[in-house]
C-alpha cells in the first residue's frame, strides 16, 4: 500500500500498483526504494486526487501500452462508457484532472482528458467557444480581421 | 508548475524540506483552484496540453481556436507546433514526402488532412469502362496529362483513355505495326510511345503525340533470327525525339528468350548496339537509363546484369536465393543513386552499383516475413529542403496470405540497409489482397472481391473502401455464378493511384473492364464560407445537377489560374520555378513549369470527343447509380437498396446485350 499526500494535506491509502498508473510516482518510489509509503503529491488538491484515484483504481488492470518513436501515440484512444461518465465534471474539474494527469504523467487519462475537451470545441464557431469556456475577447477588431487573413487557408475544406 | 525530476530531487533531500515545498506549491495550487474555468482554458492551460487537445481537432478548428485569445493565436501561428501535431499523428517526420510545394509544416498538416478528408468523406467520380472486350494485360498511367494507356497483348491493340467529368472523354485505339502478322509478347509504353516485341522477334514501337493520338508507326530494322522478344524496355522521361541524337544513343532495349539484346534508336529504328549475355536464359526484365547509357537487365535464372552500353559491367547472382524454377525478379533501379533494389522470392535485397564511387555491394533487408505483393515509394530524406530527396523508399508489403499489409522504411541508401517498420497495418476485412500501391499520402490494395481498400499510408487507418457495395449487390444478383466465376470477373488485378497525392484519382483493372475513381473534385468545397458548420446534405436533384454540371473544366482552369496567380505573386526566380515543376512531376520532363500549365490549360481547352450512345446511356447509369449511392451511404441500413439492384440489373443487362 502508499499513502498519498495532497496539497491540503489529506492522506489518500491506495494499492501500489493503482498509484503506479503514475509514471511519476512509479518514479519516485522506485528512485527511493520499496519501504517507501508515503508520496506528496503537492500539486494536486484533495478534491482532483480522489476523482483521479477513481480513475487509476478502475483502470489498475489496463495494459500498459509503451510510447514509442514508431507511433507516438495510438490515434485510436476510445473513451468507454464508464470513462464518459467519469468525465461528467464540470469544466474547472474537468481541467483540473488533466493539469493533474499531465503532472502525474498518466498517460491514458490526460489523453481522455484531451479528447473530451476537443469534443467540447469541436465544430464551434469563436462566438460559441467563448461563450461555453467565458474566455472575453481580448482583440482589437483590428487584430481580429488580422487573424481572419490569416485563417484564409482553413475555411477551404 | 513542478517537473518530475524536481518533486524527486526535493523528496530525497530530506523530508523537512519537503513540507516546505508542499506548503509552497499547495499555495499556489489554492491560487489555480480558485481561478475558474475561464482562465484555465483561457490563460493558464500549459502550451503541450492546447497541443495535444489539437491533435484531435481538424484544421478549421484549430483555426476557429485562433480568434479566442492572443496566447492561442500566438501558439498556432507559430510553424513548429505544426511539426509537433504531425508528429502527434503521425509519428515518423522523418519519412515524410512532403504533399505541399510551400514548405511550412502547417501546409503541410493541413495538406495531408484534406488528403485524408477527402478520401474519408468525398463521393468521388466512379467511372466504369469496357476497354478491350479482352483482359487488359498491362497499364500505363500518366495522370498529370490526363491520359492513361490500357494495353492488351492479347489483341495486339491498346486503348488510350482520358477520364474527366464524369464519363471517358477521350479515347483512341491503337493497333501496333505487325501485330496481325505475329502475336505480341511483351511491351512497354511511356506517355509517348508504346514498344512491343513480337513472338517471331521483331519489335516495333507506336509513337504518340501530345494530343493522344497515333503520330506513327515504326519498326525497328533488327530482329532476332532465332527465339522470341522476352522483354522490353523503353525510355520513359521524355518523348523519343524524332531527331537524331548522338551516334550511340538508345531510347528502347529489347532482349530475346536465349539471352541476345538490341538496342534500338527509337527515332530511325536503327539498332545501336547489340550483346549477347553469357547464359541463354530468356531476359524477364530491363531497365535502363539512356542517359548515361546504364541498363540492368534481369533473366529467368535470376542473374541481374549491369551494363554500360553494350558491356557487362557486373553480374549479381539471385539464383541462390529463389524457392522455384517460377520465380522471377523484380528490379527497382535508382540509377541517380546508384542503387537498385532487387526482389526476389518475397526477399528484398539492396544492390550498391560500381558507380559514383562506390563500391559494389549486395545488402539483403531484414522484414518480418517475406512478402507476396510490394511496392516501393520513393520519399523525401529532408523535409524543408528545396532539393527533391530521393534517398529513402516507403516499402509496402503484403504478407504471403495476401492479408496483412506492412510498412517499412529505409532511411538513406548508402548508410544502412536495414529497414524500420512503420507500422503493420489493421485491416478489418480478410478478403485477399490482388493488388497493391500507394503514393506519399495513401496506400491503395485491390482486393479478390473487385473493391479497393485506401489507407492512410502513415497513419494506418482505413480512409476509404472503393466499390465494395456494388460488389456485394452483384454477388446478391449473380447467385446462380459461382464464386470463381465472380472472382475471375471481379477481382482487382491491378490498382492504381496518382503518384501527386493532390490529386485523388486512380483506377482500378478487374480484367477487361477499368473502373476510374476520382475525388479530387469534390462538390464540398464550394460552401467555404461557413467553415466548421455541418451542413444538411443536398437534395437529390440538386445533386445531380452539380454533378453533371461537370465542375472539371472550370475547376480545373480557375486552379491553373490561381496557381498561375499564386506563382507569379511570389515572385520566384526562374530557377525555383523550374525546381518545383520538377518536383510537381517528381521528374524531370524538360519543361519549364509554365509551359506545364500553359500546356495543362490547352488540354483542358481542347474539345471533348463525342461518345456513341451506348456509353453515354452507360454514363448516364454509372451516375445515376453513384448518386443513389451518395444517397444510401449513411452507414447505416441501405433504404433504397432495391432501387440501385434494379439500375444495377439494367446496366448487366446493357452489358450482356453488347456481349
Amino acid at each position: 500500500m502508499v499513502k498519498l499526500i495532497s496539497s491540503d494535506g489529506e492522506q489518500f491509502e491506495v494499492e501500489r500498483n493503482v498509484a503506479e498508473q503514475s509514471i511519476l510516482i512509479k518514479n519516485v518510489i522506485a528512485d527511493i526504494g520499496d519501504d517507501t509509503t508515503e508520496v506528496p503529491v503537492p500539486n494536486v488538491a484533495s478534491s482532483v486526487l480522489k476523482k483521479v484515484l477513481e480513475w487509476c483504481e478502475y483502470h489498475k488492470d489496463d495494459p500498459v501500452v509503451a510510447e514509442d518513436e514508431i507511433n507516438p501515440r495510438s490515434r485510436n484512444i476510445e473513451i468507454g462508457e464508464w470513462d464518459t461518465k467519469f468525465m461528467q465534471v464540470d469544466q474547472e474539474m474537468l481541467f483540473e484532472i488533466i493539469l493533474a494527469a499531465n503532472y502525474l504523467d498518466i498517460r491514458n487519462l490526460l489523453e481522455i482528458g484531451c479528447k473530451t475537451v476537443a469534443g467540447m470545441i469541436k465544430r464551434k464557431s469563436p462566438e460559441e467557444l467563448r461563450r461555453i469556456f467565458n474566455i472575453p475577447n481580448d482583440f482589437t477588431p483590428e487584430e481580429e480581421a488580422q487573424i481572419r487573413r490569416e485563417n484564409e487557408w482553413a475555411e477551404d475544406r | 508548475m513542478s517537473s518530475a525530476s524536481s518533486l524527486a530531487d526535493s523528496y530525497i533531500d530530506s523530508n523537512t524540506s519537503l513540507s516546505d515545498t508542499a506548503n509552497k506549491d499547495s499555495k499556489s495550487q489554492d491560487g489555480l483552484s480558485d481561478r475558474s474555468a475561464v482562465s484555465v482554458m483561457g490563460h493558464s492551460l500549459p502550451a503541450d496540453i492546447m497541443i495535444r487537445i489539437a491533435s484531435y481537432l481538424d484544421p478549421a478548428d484549430i483555426a476557429s481556436l485562433k480568434y479566442l485569445t492572443h496566447r492561442w493565436n500566438n501558439i498556432f501561428s507559430n510553424d513548429s507546433v505544426w511539426k509537433e501535431l504531425l508528429y502527434i499523428n503521425y509519428g515518423h517526420i522523418r519519412i515524410f514526402a512532403p504533399t505541399s510545394q510551400l514548405y511550412s509544416w502547417r501546409d503541410e498538416f493541413v495538406q495531408r488532412y484534406r488528403i485524408a478528408h477527402k478520401w474519408r468523406r468525398s463521393k468521388g467520380l466512379n467511372i466504369s469502362s469496357d476497354a478491350h472486350n479482352h483482359i487488359i494485360t498491362d497499364s500505363y498511367p500518366y495522370f498529370a496529362g490526363r491520359r492513361s494507356i490500357f494495353f492488351c497483348r492479347d489483341l495486339g491493340r491498346g486503348t488510350i483513355m482520358d477520364p474527366e467529368s464524369g464519363r471517358v472523354s477521350k479515347r483512341v485505339i491503337f493497333m501496333l505495326p505487325n501485330a496481325e502478322v505475329s502475336p505480341v509478347s511483351c511491351v512497354d509504353a511511356s506517355r509517348f510511345a508504346v514498344f512491343a516485341g513480337f513472338s517471331n522477334g521483331s519489335t516495333s514501337a507506336v509513337i504518340l503525340s501530345h494530343q493522344a493520338t497515333v503520330h506513327t508507326r515504326i519498326e525497328m530494322k533488327r530482329r532476332f533470327t532465332d527465339g522470341y522478344v522476352s522483354a522490353v524496355w523503353l525510355e520513359k522521361s521524355e518523348e523519343p525525339k524524332l531527331k537524331r541524337a548522338a551516334e550511340s544513343y538508345f531510347n528502347g532495349i529489347s532482349g530475346s528468350s536465349n539471352g541476345e539484346l538490341l538496342f534500338f534508336s527509337l527515332a530511325t529504328g536503327d539498332c545501336v548496339h547489340n550483346t549477347r549475355l553469357d547464359n541463354n536464359s530468356p531476359v524477364t526484365s530491363i531497365c535502363a537509363d539512356s542517359r548515361s547509357g546504364y541498363s540492368l537487365i534481369c533473366n529467368q535464372r535470376n542473374i541481374v546484369y549491369f551494363l554500360q552500353n553494350s558491356d557487362i559491367v557486373e553480374k549479381y547472382d539471385f539464383s541462390t536465393e529463389t524457392v522455384s524454377h517460377e520465380s522471377t525478379t523484380t528490379i527497382y533501379e535508382d540509377f541517380t543513386n546508384g542503387i537498385f533494389i532487387a526482389v526476389v522470392s518475397g526477399k528484398l535485397f539492396r544492390v550498391t552499383l560500381p558507380m559514383n564511387d562506390f563500391d559494389s555491394k549486395v545488402e539483403k533487408y531484414i522484414m518480418n516475413t517475406e512478402c507476396k505483393l510490394h511496392c516501393i515509394q520513393p520519399f523525401s530524406g529532408k523535409f524543408n529542403e528545396l532539393k527533391p530527396g530521393r534517398n529513402g523508399r516507403l516499402i509496402a508489403t503484403v504478407s504471403p496470405d495476401l492479408v496483412t499489409i506492412e510498412l517499412y522504411a529505409s532511411h538513406s541508401f548508402h548508410q544502412h540497409s536495414n529497414l524500420s517498420t512503420v507500422r503493420r497495418i489493421k485491416r478489418e476485412s480478410y478478403t485477399a489482397i490482388t493488388c497493391i500501391t500507394m503514393n506519399s499520402a495513401v496506400i491503395v490494395a485491390g482486393l479478390a472481391d473487385g473493391s479497393a481498400e485506401v489507407y492512410d499510408a502513415l497513419s494506418g487507418n482505413l480512409l476509404t473502401i472503393i466499390m465494395s457495395k456494388d460488389t456485394k449487390r452483384f454477388y446478391r444478383l449473380l447467385p446462380h455464378l459461382g464464386e470463381t466465376v465472380i472472382n475471375r470477373l471481379y477481382s482487382a488485378h491491378q490498382v492504381c493511384v496518382d503518384p501527386d497525392p493532390r490529386f485523388i484519382r486512380g483506377y482500378i483493372i478487374l480484367g477487361q473492364v477499368v473502373r476510374f475513381f476520382d475525388y479530387s473534385n469534390s462538390s464540398s468545397n464550394k460552401h467555404h464560407k461557413t467553415a466548421g458548420v455541418v451542413k444538411p446534405a443536398a437534395g437529390r436533384s440538386g445533386r445531380r445537377q452539380s454533378r453533371n454540371s461537370g465542375s472539371g473544366h472550370e475547376d480545373i482552369r480557375e486552379a491553373v489560374r490561381a496557381d498561375i496567380e499564386q506563382f507569379h505573386s511570389d515572385q520566384l526566380t526562374e530557377r525555383e520555378y523550374q525546381v518545383r515543376a520538377n518536383q510537381f512531376n517528381g521528374q524531370d520532363t524538360g519543361m519549364t513549369f509554365e509551359e506545364q500549365l500553359e500546356y495543362a490549360v490547352a488540354l483542358s481547352q481542347s474539345e471533348q470527343l463525342s461518345v456513341s450512345e451506348d456509353e453515354e446511356a452507360q454514363v448516364r447509369l454509372a451516375l445515376e447509380l453513384s448518386v443513389a449511392e451518395s444517397q444510401s451511404d449513411t452507414d447505416g441500413v441501405d433504404q433504397n437498396d432495391d432501387e440501385i439492384d434494379e439500375e444495377l440489373a439494367n446496366i448487366l443487362r446493357l452489358s450482356l446485350t453488347e456481349q
